[in-house]
């Protein structure tokens, strides 16, 4: 496993390429792109991506940080090895989200997901051609959380 | 894990029925919606993980057998593997098949939309959502007006439907566009709601007519009534959104009373 601190507008995955490993988040914003670069999941502590890595299969997104970010990579094998069964449930639900968001672009349960990237954003220094994209990619439904976001974003 | 015969015609979920499990089909074929699939495929992880409702009837196809999966099923490491791998797949070709710059653009201007009226307490979110919504209901030709306000009231007042019902839609919104705050736009705005309800049958015009409605006059005691048809459209074009109305309405009023099977 290594450590990783990068600054934002890092790419870490291109799109249509096989991923080196598995990342997991623990601090910072990350988000997946698509085709037209446009942002369609932001990614936070303690999610999971890269698990292409372990079929050796081609993402169609690009990773690219929001944020300053420190997360931990792990290869393909190692990353395995760590797995639990606990740990096996919440990937499969993290991957049933992203699932739903993808083809919803809707994000659900949001609440808490939006205060954990709001926590996220505090400390952050963002950078500021991401704020659109990343406030239409996120739940909107809250007025007082979406003007939050905005506070701390602008 | 339990494995499963299936039957042709057999209904496996209801329409809104929230899966218990998710299915994995070894032989045979499932109907979803529109959407049959076949060996190899994994239905309804997502609903079954997000405690979601399916959209759709899931029907059996053809003849074959399946496996049934629960959450505990996946702390195994071959069928978490298995299930991974397909889900992940699927991730990366729904990205893939994004469509179309338009279609794109629609998801993002139903965003900012959305996003501008739960905004509709601030100053500048109005006259932006009017244009964002105004590209949607693609009006970008929206009619000009005279500048002074009784005469283009005279004018778009005696504009009847039959003269032309598009152009009695346009020259309404355009006035309330260029004078919202004039005492008969409200009325201008109800009665676009009603064109397009009632004679035209166009949900979606209806709805971002409403939209405009409870942004620029959140506090008519109209207010109530549109909420109430919006959420009736919602409901009808089966969008999630209508929740989001259900309770606005509800906060807003607490004294309505609303029987959902009512407005559907």
């Amino acid at each position: 496993m290594r450590s990783l601190e990068l600054p934002a507008g890092s790419v870490l995955i291109a799109s249509r390429s096989y991923p080196d490993g598995v990342y997991v988040v623990k601090k910072g914003l990350v988000g997946l792109f698509d085709r037209l670069d446009r942002l369609i999941i932001v990614v936070y502590r303690d999610e999971i991506f890269g698990l292409e890595s372990l079929y050796n299969m081609v993402t169609m997104y690009m990773v690219k940080t929001l944020t300053f970010v420190e997360m931990d990579m792990y290869d393909p094998q190692e990353f395995e090895s760590t797995l639990d069964g606990e740990k096996r449930k919440n990937i499969m639900k993290q991957i049933a989200k992203w699932n739903w968001l993808s083809e919803k672009r809707y994000q659900m349960n949001t609440e808490n997901r939006l205060n954990d990237i709001l926590n996220e954003l505090k400390n952050a220094a963002i950078d500021e051609s991401y704020i659109d994209q990343i406030i239409v990619s996120l739940e909107l439904n809250d007025a007082l959380i979406f003007e939050r976001i905005r506070r701390e974003m602008t | 894990m339990e494995e499963v015969r299936l039957y042709k015609d057999q209904t496996l979920f209801g329409p809104t029925e929230k899966p218990d499990y998710f299915l994995g089909i070894v032989e045979g074929s499932v109907k979803v919606g529109n959407v049959v699939y076949g060996p190899g495929d994994i239905l309804g992880f997502v609903e079954y993980f997000l405690e979601q409702p399916f959209v759709g009837e899931v029907k059996v196809e053809e003849d074959g057998v399946g496996k049934k999966y629960r959450e505990e099923d996946v702390e195994n490491e071959e069928i978490f593997k298995e299930v991974l791998r397909y889900a992940l797949e699927n991730l990366n070709s729904s990205i893939a098949s994004i469509p179309t710059q338009e279609v794109v653009k629609d998801f993002e201007d139903t965003a900012r939309v959305d996003a501008l009226l739960e905004l509709s307490s601030m100053d500048e979110a109005p006259l932006e959502a009017f244009d964002a919504i105004e590209d949607m209901m693609t009006l970008k030709k929206l009619p000009a007006l005279p500048d002074d306000e009784e005469i283009a009231y005279d004018f778009v007042e005696k504009f009847e439907k039959e003269m032309d019902l598009l152009q009695y839609i346009l020259y309404r919104i355009a006035f309330v566009k260029k004078f919202p705050e004039n005492e008969h736009s409200q009325k201008f705005l109800l009665e676009v709601i009603d064109t397009y309800l009632e004679e035209l049958g166009d949900r979606f015009g209806a709805k971002y007519a409403m939209m405009l409605f409870l942004l620029f006059y959140p506090d008519s005691p109209k207010v109530k009534d549109v909420l109430l048809k919006l959420i009736k459209v919602l409901r009808q074009s089966k969008n999630p959104e209508w929740f989001e109305y259900y309770e606005r309405l509800v906060m807003l009023f607490p004294e309505v009373e609303v029987k959902l099977d009512e407005i559907t």
